[in-house]
């Protein structure tokens, strides 16, 4: 008789004890998403800083590359300098080919500063919960445009400017580029993506016009 | 799009608000509108069935499929 009523005692309960675990499985759902939101944000923000260091030292590589041009092109024993600095003795004359790899790199220095300005806006959009945006996917596409092409131009300098150095040196002429792997996997990772951007856009867009 | 919302013709015969509607099914007034023009790219069965409940009607009556010009329903768009 005892069970009996213990037993009709416990389904009574059951709906409360059901309602208080499953109420309790939601708050702890809330807090969970909470903490995770506020890592998101954390890791955002430090990704922010980061980017900002980024770009500063890249202005400071792009401004001694641009007072070194300068140096070389308006004084005459700066290149000398150069040369005196020089311990190996294999080049004779680095002129032309200085004025070539400054301008190269200059141009290269300028592309990454421009890409990092673009990853700046996009920590940015995270920053504010909202990296999902059409203009991402663009500042995206820009970003590995821009790191291709500037990985063109390096070759490119690359090949002026190691046959240009062999032939100071030997009458052989060594046709030789680089290809640095790891800045085409980069270009494919970031072109991926974008796209990747584009489907989580159009994805986004196919919830909120669900009713 | 291949799918017609019939909404505001019901809505219209049961002598009943959007606002009214939006109050009994439980959804925003905003997403109510995304459906009444056919904006919507879908539609949850939580959703319809609020709705046949409240207008009293089918699915059917809300949902009308209707071919495009060269008889292809462009579902993807």
């Amino acid at each position: 008789m005892l069970s009996i009523i213990s037993l009709k005692v416990w389904v009574k309960l059951l709906p409360d004890i059901k309602l208080l675990f499953i109420d309790k499985a939601k708050s702890q759902l809330v807090a969970m998403s909470t903490e995770n939101t506020s890592q998101y944000f954390r890791a955002a923000k430090t990704l922010n800083i980061l980017i900002n260091i980024v770009i500063a030292m890249l202005l400071l590589f792009l401004i001694l590359f641009i007072i070194v041009g300068v140096l070389a092109h308006f004084d005459p024993g700066f290149e000398d300098v150069l040369k005196e600095s020089d311990k190996s003795g294999m080049v004779t004359s680095v002129g032309g080919l200085m004025a070539g790899g400054i301008l190269g790199g200059s141009i290269i220095l300028a592309a990454y500063l421009y890409v990092a300005f673009v990853v700046r806006a996009i920590v940015k959009t995270t920053v504010r919960g909202n990296p999902f945006v059409s203009e991402n996917i663009s500042r995206l596409r820009k970003t590995w445009i821009i790191i291709a092409l500037a990985e063109i131009v390096r070759m490119l300098a690359s090949i002026i400017f190691n046959n240009g150095a062999a032939n100071s040196v030997s009458s052989e002429t060594v046709i030789g580029v680089e290809i640095r792997l790891q800045a085409w996997i980069l270009v494919l990772f970031i072109a991926i993506m974008a796209e990747v951007f584009r489907i989580g856009l159009e994805l986004r867009r196919d919830q909120e016009l669900t009713v | 799009m291949g799918i017609r919302v019939n909404l505001d013709r019901i809505l219209l015969d049961r002598r009943m608000s959007l606002t009214e509607l939006a109050e009994r099914v439980g959804i925003t007034l905003a997403n109510l509108s995304i459906l009444k023009t056919g904006k919507a790219r879908a539609i949850r069965f939580s959703t319809l069935e609020a709705l046949c409940r409240e207008l009293d009607c089918q699915p059917a009556d809300l949902l009308e499929y209707e071919p495009d010009e060269n008889g292809i329903a462009n579902a993807a768009e």
